[in-house]
Formats: structure tokens, C-alpha cells, sequence
């Protein structure tokens, strides 16, 4: 199902606003990557979608054509939409099993990443940044079959932590599920790009938040193109 | 396992509190009075009945509502240091009380320290939205509980020696005023707390992650804080008016259960917590009970702080850096 914004209009509050109004469709079972400056409006963006930031105007929806979710069913809503920050909660003495209890079967995490199930009984606060943001997709994941919205997850993670989470995005995206993620990590980016099938890409999307509007970039561009455009 | 010492410790301290007394009893009389079977003496009968139960059922109750307070406001404002004390909450009943008792407003006293809980709490909610540390709004429940204690004083400052007295004591705090009905009052209020945090325990433990977080995972915010001020007022504002301020139970207990278990989950600490509420309550009303005896009168209030403080120091000693 894709993910549509209608006359979407984003900011803190009327005579601030950041961005719209915007009409876009995000299509389903693709990878969706969300460029821009700091302050351009995307974390604002992203957390309107997902009904943590309430929008100024304009709609939300999830829908296929027949059938559409909308915020207002919250428990259908939460089933369709979940959210990744771009630093995962601190201080959190819950265990890694006992956080993805809250969103499903912590048992279906084995299947994406096997390796993961060796924190389960650990605490959350007692594992590295990119563990615990590695367990907060898993847990996006469990709560959504559909959408995932991450906001910078890659943030403060180190290499070999952002490729596996990239790769657990990958995975959810091959399952027909919708990524929307905006992010700094222009390296990844491409190297993404150059190692998904036709068949993703033509579903994919990139784009860039500049003045207050969603430009459209080709899924192509190499890390150079893309810096460039951003300095 | 701790929670399960903590279990033994209470129904011994419950024992000890209902079997010692000023008035002696033997064994065979003590068990007659408590049963209300064979032929008690009046005397006997009363002093369980209407002094000893009550006042045990009320430091039990009390004990495990504040508590439960604690980490309900701990986790509401994901900061170890909230309590119904620190954050201005409990002098907002007072400021209630006194407004009632030295003003000379016929206000039931239960009434008016709610009201003046639930008045602090809505200030300290709503000035919650606008901070965005949690710092800030532990700061602001800090200057509130300031602002607050003032006007007390200055209330005081006005008013007539014979209410003057009748405030002061009530400050002072104590389990020994409750009447049996009060004490059973508080008992289903336990009740009601218990329903409402294992209906909500997901919603607690979602909050914990952070208010997107929980919002994005399914929890309401406006309802749950709405319900999350409601039950403090109301909790707060009922156990200060028949116990007074008391000070230090809400902060500490939480931590105190923190330190001997491992669990987190709301849902698993909600046992743990309610047993050392009751466990410090009733030890320190052991020892009000017996420099009460001695003639001495030491003040509930003052032994909470002077007993709670060093416990609350040896806990945090032993975690320098771990809030979770």
C-alpha cells in the first residue's frame, strides 16, 4: 500500500512553516531516501507523517486504490506505519525482548537478523548506539509490515553498524514493505543504488527538501553529484 | 527472590505491628480481639479494631500508593528524581489544606488537598509540553513547590494559634489518623491503582522509549497523560489529606526496588514496588510508634527523611550512572 501525502503542510506552526503544501505518493515495496540540510524541514516532515507532529493542513493516508488507513483508526494505523528515530531512546532499562513484546513476536526477529537474537535478554541501555538502533528497526518492523519512517537512523552509528542496518532495510523492502528514510549517508546511497534490481529502483525514489518543496533527484547520482548538490 | 524477602519482611512487620503495643495483650486475648471470637474484651477489640488495624492498613496503603506514585511520575517525566515531593505536587495539597484549615473554609480536608494537587499537576503538566528537558520541568515543579511553601508560610503568618497548631501537626505526618473506613479507602484505592497500571503497563512501558516513540507505537498522549494526572491527583491529593505531606516515599521507593531487581517492565516492577513501599512505611512508622511510646514523639515526616535519605545516598552510591 503507498504511502500519500494531500496538500500536506508542515511546520511548528502557521506563520512558521517549513514545508508544502505537498501532494506526493511514496509507492509501496520501494526504498524512499530523503535528502536535505539541517533545519530544510525533513525531521518535521517525517514526524507529520508518522502523527507525531501534527500537520498544519492536508492528509495523511495509506492506501492501495480499494482500501485506505488513515491516523484516525489508530490500532490500524500503528500496524501500517512505524517510526525510527535518529537516536535510539537512552536509559532504558527495558530488554531488547521486552521492547519488541510492546510491537509483536519477538521471536520473528530471528528470521531478519539472526544475530540480533543474542541481545535479547540484554538491556537496552546497556548496549552501543548502534546495537540498540539495530533493535529499534527490529522493532519498527515488528509493529509494521508496511511502512517504516526513520528519521537519520544512521546518525551515530559506525560503518560496519550502518551496513547492517541498510542491509535489514533492504530486507524489509525485498518483503514488499515501503522504507521512508532521510539521511546523510550519501556513500550508502549510492552504493545502494548500484546493488538493487531494476524491479526496486523503478519503485525507489530520491529526493531533496529545498525551499519548502520535494525535488525529485535521479536514483543514480553518484556521492560526488549528490555533495555537491547539497553544499 | 528480593521481592520475595521483601514479602517475608512485610507480613513480619505487619505481625509486629498489630501484635505490640502501650497496651499489652497475651497471645490467647490478642488472637480472641483480632477473630472477634470467644469473648474479647472491649478494650482489646478497640485497640485492634480502631487503632492498630487502621493505622497498619493506612501505612501499608499509604506506602504502596506512593510508591506505585513514584514510578508512575519517574517514568511519566523519564527522570529518576520526579516524585510526588519534588515536583511541588504534595505542597500543592498543603497549600490546599492550609487554605482550608487557617482560612477557616469548611472544606472536607480530603477535598481540598486533591484540588490542590490536581492544580499543581495540571500547572507542572501543561508546563511539561512547553520544556523540552525534563530537567526544565523538574526545575519548574522545584520553583513551584517554592512558590507554594511561601504562601503556606505566609498563610501561617495570619493565622490563629489554635488552627496554627492543628496545621503544623497535620504537616508533621502520620499513619495513626485514619479511621478504619479512611484506612479501607485507601486499601481500594491500591485496588483501582493496581487495575489502571495493568491495563496501561504497555502504555508505561512505551512511554519510556520517548513521547514519538510511544505516539508512533500506538499510546495516545492526551488520553494517557489525562488518565496519568488524574489517578496522581487524586492519589496524592486523598493520601496527603489523611497522612499529610509526606515526604521522601515516592522519590525513594522506586530506587530502593531498582537496587535489589532486575526487571523494568512496569508490569514486573509493580509487585516489587508496592512491597518496599509498604516495607519503609511501616518501618518508619515502627519507630513513630515506639519513641511514642518512649515519650519522645518523633514526627513521621522527619523519620521518613532521616531513615529514606541515607538508603536513597547507599543506592545511588552503588549506580553512578545507569538512571534506567
Amino acid at each position: 500500500m503507498n504511502l500519500k501525502a494531500s496538500k500536506l503542510v508542515v511546520g511548528h506552526s502557521p506563520e512558521h512553516v517549513l514545508l508544502g503544501p505537498l501532494d506526493h505518493v511514496w509507492k509501496a515495496g520501494g526504498m524512499h531516501l530523503l535528502l536535505g540540510g539541517n533545519g530544510s524541514g525533513k525531521s518535521s516532515l517525517l514526524r507529520t507523517l508518522v502523527q507525531a507532529l501534527p500537520a498544519l493542513s492536508g492528509h495523511v493516508s495509506i492506501s492501495d486504490g480499494d482500501h485506505e488507513v488513515k491516523p484516525e483508526f489508530r490500532s490500524k494505523w500503528t500496524k501500517s506505519m512505524a517510526f525510527v528515530s535518529s537516536r535510539p531512546p537512552q536509559q532504558v532499562g527495558l530488554t531488547v525482548k521486552e521492547v519488541w513484546a510492546l510491537s509483536g513476536n519477538p521471536s520473528d526477529v530471528e528470521a531478519w537478523h539472526p544475530d540480533l537474537m543474542r541481545l535479547a535478554n540484554s538491556r537496552l541501555s546497556e548496549l552501543s548506539d548502534g546495537q540498540a538502533q539495530q533493535v529499534m528497526v527490529a522493532r519498527a518492523m515488528l509493529q509494521s509490515d508496511r511502512w517504516l519512517v526513520l528519521d537519520e537512523p544512521t546518525a551515530f552509528l559506525d560503518v560496519k553498524a550502518q551496513r547492517r542496518l541498510w542491509q535489514m532495510l533492504e530486507g524489509h523492502v525485498a518483503r514488499g514493505g515501503g522504507v521512508l528514510m532521510a539521511t546523510h549517508d550519501l556513500w550508502g546511497v549510492e552504493r545502494w543504488a548500484q546493488a538493487q534490481p531494476e524491479a526496486t529502483l523503478s519503485r525507489s525514489s530520491l529526493a531533496v527538501i529545498r525551499e519548502g518543496a520535494l525535488g525529485e533527484l535521479p536514483l543514480h547520482s553518484s556521492k560526488e553529484d549528490l555533495s555537491e548538490l547539497l553544499a | 527472590m528480593a521481592t520475595l524477602c521483601a514479602g517475608v519482611v512485610l507480613t513480619c512487620l505487619t505481625f509486629l505491628h498489630l501484635r505490640w503495643g502501650e497496651v499489652p495483650m497475651g497471645t490467647a486475648e490478642w488472637w480472641e480481639a483480632l477473630c472477634r471470637k470467644g469473648e474479647p474484651s472491649a478494650l482489646h477489640t478497640t485497640i485492634l479494631w480502631e487503632v492498630r488495624l487502621p493505622r497498619t492498613l493506612t501505612a501499608i496503603s499509604a506506602g504502596v500508593l506512593l510508591g506505585w506514585l513514584g514510578m508512575l511520575l519517574q517514568t511519566w517525566f523519564r527522570n529518576p528524581l520526579a516524585g510526588p515531593g519534588v515536583l511541588g505536587i504534595t505542597s500543592g495539597g498543603s497549600l490546599g489544606v492550609a487554605l482550608a484549615v487557617l482560612t477557616g473554609l469548611t472544606l472536607p480536608t480530603w477535598i481540598a488537598a486533591s484540588a490542590g494537587c490536581l492544580t499543581v499537576l495540571v500547572l507542572i503538566a501543561v508546563a511539561a509540553r512547553r520544556f523540552v528537558s525534563p530537567v526544565t520541568t523538574l526545575v519548574f515543579g522545584l520553583m513551584v513547590s517554592y512558590a507554594v511553601g511561601s504562601a503556606v508560610t505566609l498563610l501561617q503568618a495570619s493565622a490563629s494559634a489554635e488552627s496554627l497548631q492543628s496545621f503544623v501537626f497535620w504537616g508533621m505526618g502520620t499513619f495513626g489518623k485514619a479511621t478504619m473506613w479512611q484506612a479501607t479507602s485507601l486499601g481500594a484505592l491500591v485496588l483501582a491503582c493496581a487495575l489502571w497500571m495493568l491495563r496501561r503497563a504497555g502504555w508505561l512501558d512505551m512511554w519510556t522509549l520517548g513521547e514519538d516513540m510511544a505516539q508512533t507505537m500506538g499510546v495516545p498522549p492526551a488520553q494517557f497523560q489525562g488518565e496519568l494526572l488524574l489517578l496522581a491527583g487524586v492519589v496524592v491529593g486523598w493520601v496527603t489529606s489523611l497522612c499529610g505531606p509526606l515526604a521522601f516515599l515516592g522519590l525513594a521507593t522506586p530506587h530502593v526496588h531498582k537496587f535489589f531487581s532486575k526487571a523494568r517492565s512496569h508490569r514486573a516492577m509493580m509487585g516489587g514496588v508496592a512491597m518496599w513501599g509498604a516495607v519503609l512505611a511501616l518501618l518508619s512508622d515502627g519507630v513513630v510508634r515506639v519513641t511514642d511510646a518512649g515519650g519522645a514523639h518523633w514526627p513521621l515526616n522527619a523519620v521518613l527523611a532521616l531513615f529514606g535519605a541515607p538508603v536513597v545516598v547507599a543506592v545511588l552510591w552503588k549506580r553512578t550512572h545507569d538512571w534506567s
